[in-house]
């Protein structure tokens, strides 16, 4: 899941940056409201959390006019502002949800999930394929009952795929999502990351849930695929 | 506390208790002299009542003295013509008095139908050839049964009165009126020849007088005498005085028509006499008519008629003969003790009515005293009522305002009241609420805007804190990432701390806890100190720093606070100044003045942002958060400690062009470089340099 994290105060930014990152998001970072207009209008974020005093535009106005021109991103207001109106304020003018400085990493993660599955329609945070069950929350998978061992960026992927479950995604769906703005584009990199997915997810369980469809990209079986003979 | 409406009140009631005791005073001295007034008058009328009393009681009393003396006068003169002989007096007695007459008469030798008998020059007059002319006189009108009588019984003795043998004549008198009883006929001598009435001798003494004018042979002039009687009522204070009076008038002689004038002495007069042993007394002299009883011894024929008036006398025919003009003058006198008696009641009635009207007039004082009292009092009280009632109504704007002012909250800073509605006098105190409410109001909103500045300041390091250690701690890490991460952390709580110090610092400098170092400075090389403090910023913000400091400066001022404030004045230049920018910092003297001028080349400021810029938590751009370390209070310290060094703080600036900040120190002791022995004087001259 890919995050865009606005913030001007650069010892936070440097936290939730590296918190964020340990929890498997992939995180962009704004200084300043211009550089997170251009950010947000360009890639498609999960989740904007969005400090409210920017330098430039500020927080607020940001929010307005992204509403305004159709830019319906998550986004968590992140402020040192605390009063009922200032959280009032921010709601009204778009935000998804409100979160007040000082505040709890696991907070700030699990507000983050809330959202991504909000944009999801996934109301359960355990994600559920067949045998495969994803726990978004304590971010474990188990197939079969058997816990599967995965990497951060291999448990994104296939969160990824579980909630796009039954539609494909592309290959640049996947990277724009999974990875962020200084990851370098090497052709294959998802292809590899697929594979060790399967290895771990599909190897020695029936069906296989990791499908490919040559020429668009990947998808994670869903009810109304029939179950392919074991290959 | 005092309650104003109870003062009002009280002020109130002493003004209408004042008023009231005044009109009462009024009321009061104008109703008692009108009272007075009355009573006087009242008292002038029974007074002038009793005057009129005392008048009429007087003139009575003056009125029965005349009749007395009348009825005495007629008295004499009839006892005098019995004398004379010219009467008939025993016809007329009780036949007892007769009887004691006669005796008397026997004893001393007289017969009643004889005249008493003196030397024979008399025997002749008083025949019957006088019918009439002697009547018996009457008795005074008011005279008792008795007194009459004894009147009558008296005029008959002394026709029988001789001379010599009077005292055995009378013993048989004295049985009927006791007080001829012992008389001293010498007892009145007013004057020598007058004799009392009641006297013994006083027969003789007509008898003689009258033979001596008679018998005088010249009859060139009337001849006169006169004869003063005593007479004395039994039942009666006082003594009667008749004077006799005769005049003989020689026959040859003309009754001259003045000479029949009446006499103007014995006209009747009342004067008062002192009587030895009656006291005062008010006396008649009163007399007959000197033309009414013309006695003439002699003559046998009737005088002829007289005139009826007084001028016709000129034509009376002379008359002829002796004719003898016998006038009866009579002295009677009363002591004033009887009219007092009769006073007495008048008096006594006239004190009766004076003490009613006087004791009216008390009475009526008094009621009117009451009622003056009960209507004061009834005003008062209504008035205690009504002014408790309409001071309150008075007092209404009040307790509007007040109950407007209890409605003010932190809420709601209105005043909830229109100024119409509480008159001129509360109006400026309406206007000086809604003043003080408004700046109220602002300071509040500041102040609130304050806290939530502060606390939002303040949260976000602690955020970053926070998030920090909450990262660092979410799994094992190498030695060196807990450093890092250490590091990270100081780097937050030293930016924590110069925030909170900041704080402090104008918290400090708003409780007036804040203390000036004063010591002597070079102004040049302390600006030379921040510049150089400055330069590796403006260097990373590629701006350069300049001074101009040409002429030295030494002024008295607290250096830290100085610095402080040049340093954020150079921080802001600084921050707000465009890459390749220039920032200049010149120190000079201007008069009596120190100036520090802090120009940049940055984007400058539009009026509206200059009025604010003081403000704390104001930043003219709230993104410019990068340095963190300012959050909005640095021209706020800049301007507490300008103040604090009692200079001034100016600014001007112009959008894209630039700012410039200066501040103009009081001069109390700039010293000149050229008095360098100034400066050298041990401990004074401090070292600018930071």
């Amino acid at each position: 899941m890919r995050v865009l994290l606005v913030e001007d105060h650069q010892p936070l930014v440097k936290a939730l940056r590296q918190g964020l990152e340990e929890e498997g998001f992939a995180v962009d970072v704004a200084t300043d409201g211009d550089e997170a207009d251009v950010k947000c209008r360009s890639t498609s974020y999960d989740v904007v959390v969005l400090d409210v005093m920017l330098p430039k535009v500020d927080g607020l106005t940001l929010l307005k006019r992204w509403r305004s021109s159709g830019v319906n991103t998550h986004v968590l207001m992140l402020t040192a502002r605390t009063t009922t109106n200032d959280k009032v304020t921010g709601l009204d003018a778009g935000a998804d949800d409100y979160l007040p400085k000082p505040f709890e990493m696991d907070e700030l993660f699990a507000r983050i999930r809330a959202l991504v599955r909000r944009g999801h329609q996934q109301k359960d945070p355990v994600l559920r394929c067949y045998d495969l069950e994803i726990d978004t929350a304590a971010r474990t998978v188990r197939r079969a009952g058997q816990a599967v061992h995965l990497t951060p960026r291999e448990y994104a992927l296939l969160e990824f795929l579980a909630y796009h479950r039954g539609k494909v995604v592309t290959r640049s769906m996947i990277w724009e999502h999974l990875y962020d703005e200084y990851d370098e584009n090497t052709s294959n990199v998802v292809d590899v990351y697929i594979r060790y997915l399967r290895n771990k997810v599909d190897k020695g369980f029936e069906p296989a849930l990791i499908l490919t469809r040559w020429g668009e990209g990947y998808m994670l079986r869903g009810d109304d695929d029939p179950p392919l003979a074991a290959k | 506390m005092r309650s104003i409406r109870r003062s009002l009140l009280g002020y109130l009631l002493v003004l209408i208790a004042l008023a009231l005791g005044a009109v009462g005073v009024l009321v009061d001295r104008f109703a008692n002299a009108a009272v007075r007034t009355r009573e006087a008058s009242e008292e002038d009328r029974i007074e002038q009542a009793f005057k009129a009393r005392h008048a009429e009681a007087k003139a009575k009393f003056d009125a029965d003295l005349m009749a007395e003396a009348k009825a005495l006068a007629t008295e004499v003169q009839y006892k005098t013509a019995v004398l004379l002989g010219q009467n008939e007096p025993m016809r007329r007695l009780t036949p007892i008095e007769q009887v004691v007459a006669q005796v008397g008469g026997i004893l001393l030798g007289h017969t009643p139908e004889r005249r008493p008998g003196g030397p024979g020059g008399f025997g002749g007059f008083g025949g019957p050839g006088w019918p009439g002319r002697g009547a018996e006189p009457q008795p005074p009108l008011k005279a008792s049964t008795e007194e009459a009588r004894l009147f009558r019984l008296r005029s008959a003795m002394l026709e029988f009165v001789p001379g010599p043998s009077l005292l055995a004549a009378l013993a048989p008198v004295a049985a009927v009126e006791p007080n001829l009883r012992g008389n001293d006929p010498r007892r009145h001598h007013p004057y020598p020849n007058w004799v009392e009435f009641d006297g013994p001798r006083v027969v003789a003494r007509v008898q003689e007088s009258l033979r001596a004018s008679l018998v005088d042979d010249d009859h060139a002039r009337p001849y006169q005498f006169q004869l003063t009687l005593v007479a004395t009522y039994p039942n009666r204070a006082g003594r009667n005085v008749a004077t006799l009076g005769a005049r003989v008038v020689e026959d040859a002689l003309l009754v001259a028509p003045e000479f029949l004038e009446p006499a103007p002495d014995v006209e009747p007069k009342f004067d008062d006499v002192n009587i030895s042993d009656l006291g005062s007394c008010r006396r008649v002299v009163s007399g007959t008519t000197p033309g009414g009883r013309p006695i003439g011894f002699f003559l046998p024929l009737p005088a002829p008629p007289a005139p009826a008036v007084i001028a016709q006398y000129k034509n009376y025919p002379p008359f002829r003969g002796a004719d003898m003009m016998l006038r009866v003058i009579v002295h009677t006198a009363r002591p004033y003790s009887e009219l007092d008696s009769r006073l007495v009641a008048d008096q006594k009635e006239r004190d009766n009515q004076l003490a009613r009207v006087r004791a009216e007039t008390r009475e009526e004082l008094v009621n009117l005293r009451a009622r003056l009292v009960v209507i004061g009092a009834g005003t008062f009280a209504a008035l205690v009522l009504g002014g408790w009632f309409f001071v309150a109504r008075g007092l209404a704007p009040l307790r509007l305002l007040s109950d407007a002012v209890s409605l003010v909250s932190e809420k709601d800073f209105r005043l909830p009241v229109v100024p119409t509605e509480l008159g001129h006098e509360l109006a400026p105190i309406h206007a000086r609420i809604t003043q003080t409410l408004t700046l109220l109001q602002r300071a509040f909103a500041r102040e609130k805007q304050a806290v939530a500045d502060i606390s939002h300041e303040l949260r976000t390091p602690i955020a970053s804190l926070l998030a920090t250690i909450d990262v660092a701690l979410r799994k094992p890490r190498t030695p060196e990432q807990y450093r890092g991460t250490l590091e990270e952390c100081r780097l937050i709580s030293k930016q924590l701390g110069q925030l909170v110090e900041r704080i402090m610092t104008l918290a400090s400098l708003d409780a007036g806890n804040d203390h000036t170092h004063v010591a002597r400075i070079d102004a040049g090389e302390l600006a030379s100190g921040c510049a150089a403090v400055i330069r590796p910023l403006a260097a990373a913000n590629n701006v350069t720093v300049s001074i101009h400091a040409e002429e030295e400066v030494i002024l008295n001022t607290d250096p830290g606070k100085l610095r402080e404030v040049l340093m954020n004045l150079l921080h802001n230049a600084v921050e707000y100044n465009d890459p390749n920018g220039t920032i200049e910092l010149a120190v000079r003297r201007a008069g009596e003045t120190a100036v520090f001028e802090v120009r940049d080349t940055g984007i400058g400021m539009t009026p509206e942002v200059r009025d604010r810029i003081f403000e704390r938590f104001y930043r003219a751009d709230s993104s410019r958060h990068a340095t963190g370390v300012h959050a909005g209070l640095g021209l706020a310290i800049v301007k507490e400690y300008v103040a604090r060094l009692n200079g001034t703080l100016a600014v001007e600036s112009e959008p894209g062009v630039g700012t410039t900040f200066r501040v103009t120190l009081p001069a109390l002791t700039i010293v000149s470089t050229l008095v360098p022995a100034d400066r050298a004087k041990p401990g004074r001259a401090v070292p600018a340099a930071s």
